[in-house]
């Protein structure tokens, strides 16, 4: 994260959803350094297991195909909501920069910063 | 409950999947097809069996046996009335151990027989009791659809009626959902 704290940036982006990334795409086009933060683990090659979570879940809610982050244990959805939002206040496992219409790196531990391209 | 689990005989799991098929509604060889690699009919019975035991199987089965045989025959639904004890207002145990079977067929997930939902909720189900159990549930095949992520059906079949409920296994023939 020494390159990221010492770099200066336009906008943060929590979380590297669907409409993070679309807005961090915008930013991005419009000039703008965006820093994205991602407390989620790395997609896997195969998200087959995401889909069988989700047909094995009581309950199919959003976050159901996605394995449990450490951490991350209430069973109710706002005990999980709070677990995340403390990861994310401590997260530097994966950060990416998006700039200039480059694609997010959300993958890999670290931050990932794409200086320029 | 029981001891290392064997496989039941093929009459048996027949014997159920025609039980099932009454209390479903769905066509038996709709619930157990001819060739059946995924075999949720065995799958099934020996999932209720761990769940409460083989003496009460058995004397659901053969209640289900002495229905099938009454002469004249009895049509699925009346066999499906009498098991379920629609009639009472205070079903039996073995009524709602045939509850729980028809909702682990149309919702692959087992419900304890018996533990009723509050306010118009269901109850929790217990389990999923396998993914398979739950692309293969009846519910979607009775709203004509598909579960997410999981479809036999070809691009572009939203832009057309969906196949008719026979085509989706339903018994429409003799009472199956009144």
């Amino acid at each position: 994260m020494s390159n990221g704290a010492s770099t200066q940036y336009d906008v943060v982006i929590i979380g590297a959803g669907v409409s993070g990334n679309l807005i961090a795409k915008q930013l991005g086009l419009a000039g703008k350094k965006v820093l994205i933060l991602e407390a989620g683990l790395p997609v896997p090659d195969s998200r087959e297991e995401y889909v069988n979570n989700f047909y094995l879940a009581l309950a199919k809610t959003p976050e159901s195909p996605y394995p449990a982050l450490a951490g991350r244990t209430g069973s109710t959805e706002s005990g999980r909501r709070a677990a995340r939002s403390v990861e994310a206040s401590h997260t530097t496992r994966n950060c990416a920069l998006h700039r200039q219409g480059a694609r997010p790196q959300l993958s890999g531990p670290g931050a990932t910063v794409d200086r320029d391209s | 409950m029981t001891n290392t689990p064997t496989p039941p005989s093929e009459s048996v799991v027949q014997d159920f999947a025609n039980m099932s098929a009454a209390l479903t509604g769905f066509q038996p060889s709709f619930i157990r097809p001819f060739l059946d690699p995924v075999n949720l009919s065995g799958i099934f019975y020996s999932f209720v069996v761990s769940q409460v035991g083989q003496t009460t199987m058995d004397t659901l089965m053969s209640a289900f046996d002495a229905l099938s045989n009454q002469t004249p025959k009895l049509t699925p639904q009346q066999i499906a009335n009498t098991l379920l004890e629609v009639s009472s207002s205070t079903p039996s145990p073995q009524a709602q151990l045939c509850q729980s079977i028809i909702a682990m067929w149309y919702l692959g997930s087992w419900y304890t027989p018996g533990v009723l939902g509050g306010n118009g909720f269901a109850p929790p189900a217990i389990q999923v009791i396998s993914s398979q159990a739950y692309t293969k549930s009846l519910a979607w095949n009775l709203a004509q659809s598909h579960p997410m992520g999981f479809s036999a059906f070809t691009f572009g079949y939203w832009s057309q009626q969906p196949a008719s409920l026979e085509t989706f296994g339903v018994d429409t023939g003799n009472g199956g959902g009144q």
